[in-house]
């Protein structure tokens, strides 16, 4: 028992921080030759972080990465894969105009003086996905293959560099049923050739199928870790969400109008099939994972990206596709996620940050009217509470909580009825979060609608006054505030297809 | 000290201006020539003119982080194109019909430019470079080995008109024309919508779909009127030189590109003033002709130009971000002094 127990790998006391964030906060978890070990954890728990210090892309703040006992110092990429250490992504890394066996041993190819010894590389290959029981010739191009054959050869590659510790980062992602148990088959077969694993994924089923033990993560920390046959489902969920909910989100119940904005059966290439809509008075939450495709459907709504097929209403006219400007001026106001990408010229001041989008109304002559613009200007940094010393600061020197208060001006000052917020909280310190949810809560009682996607739940059950909970590009459900709980947000997020 | 240096940064074409007259005023007196002279100045700014008009034409450009090089071959094509309309032959009609055709030729080059680069999502350096040798190659399908030459007195007045006479200062038309141009554009830049959003589109292309700006009609038109701007540049220059011939102008887009950099508009688009053209302009016309007068090989003269602008971009951006940063410092400082003396 005590040998069977003996660890791998382990995190010791592992803590990482970025600007701002916490990222890992003394964690430490072991990994054992020939067992399967799940993390889970909603995004932004750390579990990337973890893995990535794992892979040596990040350095640990504080603590210590342990391989078979001894101490690793100054883990890098390149170290790290001479260690044993293999990563399988969702996104795979393959070279797709190369043969299988080029991927296979690419960067470590067979020589034979300084030429690559090309029939010893594809006998090795053919050695090695023999060994996996994947039956793919080893000339064949990558691009020639499937999303899951590929990840097959991924696999052989680790094992190409004798890999004691592979990582699997939602490997099942763009699985089918068939290829996941054949991906499962082969990791049992991994497990008996004693090499241990990480397996990171949101399917919670999943893990009950192939993993050992299981480490739960939130907000950086280890919250617990045991083995599958001592936990259910419930406990898992229930670890996830974890903290109970404060009341730090102010809202005051008000009367629901007329459906100001409604999409029905949008489609595009992340999403299917999209139908909601959001009244006046009223704040609608999107939940879900990150890639459930959330943000895609409200660009696609707002005309930024393509999409296939579907309307979208605004207060009951239809809306035309792919024109933005259109949309901004039926009344529709998006703050994007990312703010320094998609919402400001940093480049250029506060003022002229926060009229473009209202040019029009404001000059209707086109010629901009300096006093008037000044004032109007003015009026909304105060009622923001922006700080900074003139309206004239280039908004790339503000903090990121201003930021996002400029892009909110922008949108105040076109005088819009419908807000769609993209993560409006996202990085942003305390004290702002809680002066946007206040100004978000004043919207709606002027009569303004709001829709808000993020993936901080409790932020969503605390503004929402319902909730769509989208799960692999579809609306997985609709809920109520009443009916709305980290359980049932959570139970729908993780939902397979055609549950 | 950070007040004048902000202010160092802000007029920095002005000062490489001075330091350039500076420079060749003092080496042409050791030669005993003298360069700062009214007339030889009026020289100057006169030849400047051409070179502003297409200087403006690259720099709106290239304030929305794009380039044209179509302008030189444009120039030709569509001087070339109406250009028989313009000699000096009896019974010919107004010479403002041509002038108007060949600006409305240039706008609709513009147009397929800004179509290959919004709609068929080209780089601006690929689709103005392919325009660049269509045209070139059209203006030679049109007019073969020929010259069109003795252009009509009333036309060339546009080019080599003067106006008045100050102390051996000419007052020319090109000069006239361009500050005519530069009010204008000054002013749809600075004080206009369309302006704003120029800014904007050319600081952060995404940003401003996203803000609802249509970035697509913005930067067509905006390749429009740089094109535009490039035929009637080839008409005034055609109108100097009393002719019009498929190869003229060949390095023109390089010469508006190095005018609008010297000027200080941003390669990366968004930042610059439409005034530091005609610095930028005056400033290389100013080393043409310092160079011209200190007689050195036109071979020279080329790879002056070259490191001239390796320099001035190099210059450029550190300055570009020197001026922000020290805004922000100043507007610091100018607060705290508020709060401290209230």
């Amino acid at each position: 028992m005590e040998d069977a127990a003996r660890s791998l790998l382990e995190f010791r006391h592992i803590s990482k921080s970025f600007p701002g964030v916490k990222a890992l906060e003394d964690v430490s978890i072991d990994l054992r030759a020939g067992e399967v070990h799940a993390i889970v954890g909603e995004n932004g728990a750390g579990k990337s972080t973890l893995m990535k210090i794992l892979s040596g892309a990040y350095q640990a703040d504080e603590g210590q990465l342990m391989l078979e006992g001894t101490p690793v110092q100054k883990n890098n990429p390149k170290m790290s894969e001479q260690l044993g250490i293999a990563m399988i992504y969702q996104e795979l890394n393959v070279t797709s105009e190369l043969s299988v066996a080029n991927n296979v041993f690419l960067g470590h190819e067979p020589q034979r003086g300084i030429f690559i010894n090309k029939k010893e590389m594809e006998r090795r290959t053919a050695e090695l996905l023999d060994s996996i029981g994947v039956n793919v010739p080893p000339y064949t191009l990558m691009k020639n293959l499937s999303i899951a054959q590929q990840q097959m050869i991924e696999i052989a590659k680790a094992l190409s560099k004798n890999a004691k510790i592979i990582v699997f980062d939602e490997p099942t992602s763009s699985l089918t049923e068939t290829e996941v148990k054949e991906l499962f088959r082969i990791i049992s077969d991994l497990k008996k050739k004693n090499v241990g694993m990480f397996y990171i994924s949101h399917r919670l089923d999943e893990i009950f199928e192939i993993g050992d033990r299981v480490t739960i993560m939130r907000d950086g920390k280890k919250i617990s870790t045991s083995l599958i046959a001592d936990i259910t489902m419930e406990k898992i969920v229930e670890g996830i969400a974890g903290r109970r909910i404060e009341n730090i989100y102010p809202r005051t119940p008000c009367a629901k109008g007329d459906v100001f904005f409604e999409i029905k059966n949008l489609s595009g290439d992340r999403f299917e099939d999209v139908s909601l809509n959001v009244r006046s008075g009223e704040i609608v939450g999107i939940a879900g994972l990150v890639g459930s495709g959330r943000s895609e459907v409200v660009k696609a709504a707002f005309g930024v990206d393509p999409c296939r097929s579907g309307e979208v209403f605004v207060k009951g006219e239809k809306a035309p596709g792919n024109n933005p400007q259109k949309l901004s001026r039926m009344g529709i106001a998006f703050l994007p996620e990312d703010r320094k990408r998609e919402g400001l010229a940093l480049a250029l001041s506060i003022r002229e940050n926060s009229v473009i989008s209202a040019l029009r109304r404001l000059n209707p002559l086109g010629v901009v009217r300096r006093r008037q613009e000044h004032v109007t200007v003015r009026k909304y940094v105060q009622d923001l509470e922006i700080s900074t010393p003139t309206i004239e600061k280039l908004t790339k020197f503000l903090s990121g909580g201003t930021q996002q208060k400029v892009v909110i001006a922008k949108w105040l000052i076109t005088q819009a009825h419908t807000f769609i917020f993209d993560e409006p909280t996202r990085g942003i310190d305390i004290g702002s979060k809680s002066s946007i949810y206040g100004l978000m809560d004043e919207l709606v009682a002027q009569g303004a609608a709001i829709i808000m996607i993020s993936s901080e739940l409790p932020e969503v059950l605390g503004m929402s006054d319902r909730v769509y909970v989208m799960a692999q590009g579809r609306i997985a459900g609709e809920l109520d505030r009443k009916d709305a709980t980290q359980q049932s947000v959570i139970q729908l997020a993780f939902s397979q297809k055609g549950e | 000290m950070k007040r004048f240096l902000k202010i160092v940064t802000d007029f920095s074409p002005l000062l490489i201006l001075v330091g350039i007259f500076a420079f060749f005023a003092a080496v042409n007196a050791s030669y005993g020539n003298d360069y700062l002279t009214m007339s030889n100045i009026s020289v100057i700014v006169n030849q400047s003119c051409f070179l502003t008009i297409i200087g403006i034409g690259q720099a709106l450009v290239i304030l929305t982080g794009g380039i044209n090089l179509s302008i030189g071959s444009v120039m030709a094509f569509t001087t070339v194109m109406w250009g028989r309309m313009l000699m000096n032959t009896p019974g010919h009609v107004h010479y403002a019909i041509p002038m108007l055709l060949v600006i409305a030729t240039g706008m609709v080059i513009g147009l397929v430019n800004g179509v290959l680069i919004t709609k068929l999502k080209m780089p601006p350096f690929i689709a103005t470079f392919a325009v660049m040798y269509a045209c070139r190659g059209m203006a030679w399908v049109a007019l073969g080995k020929k010259v069109i030459y003795n252009l009509s007195p009333a036309f060339r007045y546009w080019g080599t008109g003067i106006i008045a006479n100050v102390n051996g200062f000419m007052f020319t038309v090109p000069m006239v024309v361009v500050l005519v141009l530069l009010v204008v554009t000054g002013f749809m830049l600075k004080r206009t919508s369309l302006g704003r959003k120029i800014y904007f589109t050319g600081s952060n292309p995404v940003a401003a779909k996203f803000s609802g700006i249509p970035t697509d009609r913005i930067l067509i038109l905006v390749y429009v009127l740089s094109t535009g701007l490039a035929a009637f540049g080839g008409l005034l220059y055609g109108a100097r030189l009393n002719s019009f011939e498929p190869g003229m102008a060949t390095k023109a887009h390089f010469e508006a590109i190095t005018v609008a950099l010297i000027g200080g508009i941003a390669m990366s688009g968004g930042f610059g003033n439409i005034w530091g053209v005609l610095c930028g302009a005056v400033i290389v016309s100013a080393i043409y002709n310092g160079m011209n007068t200190l007689s050195v090989a036109s071979e020279l003269q080329t790879l002056v130009m070259g490191a001239l602008i390796i320099l001035t971009v190099a210059f450029n951006q550190f300055l570009v971000t020197k001026n922000m940063a020290l805004r922000n410092e100043l507007d610091e400082s100018k607060a705290r002094t508020k709060i401290s003396n209230p």
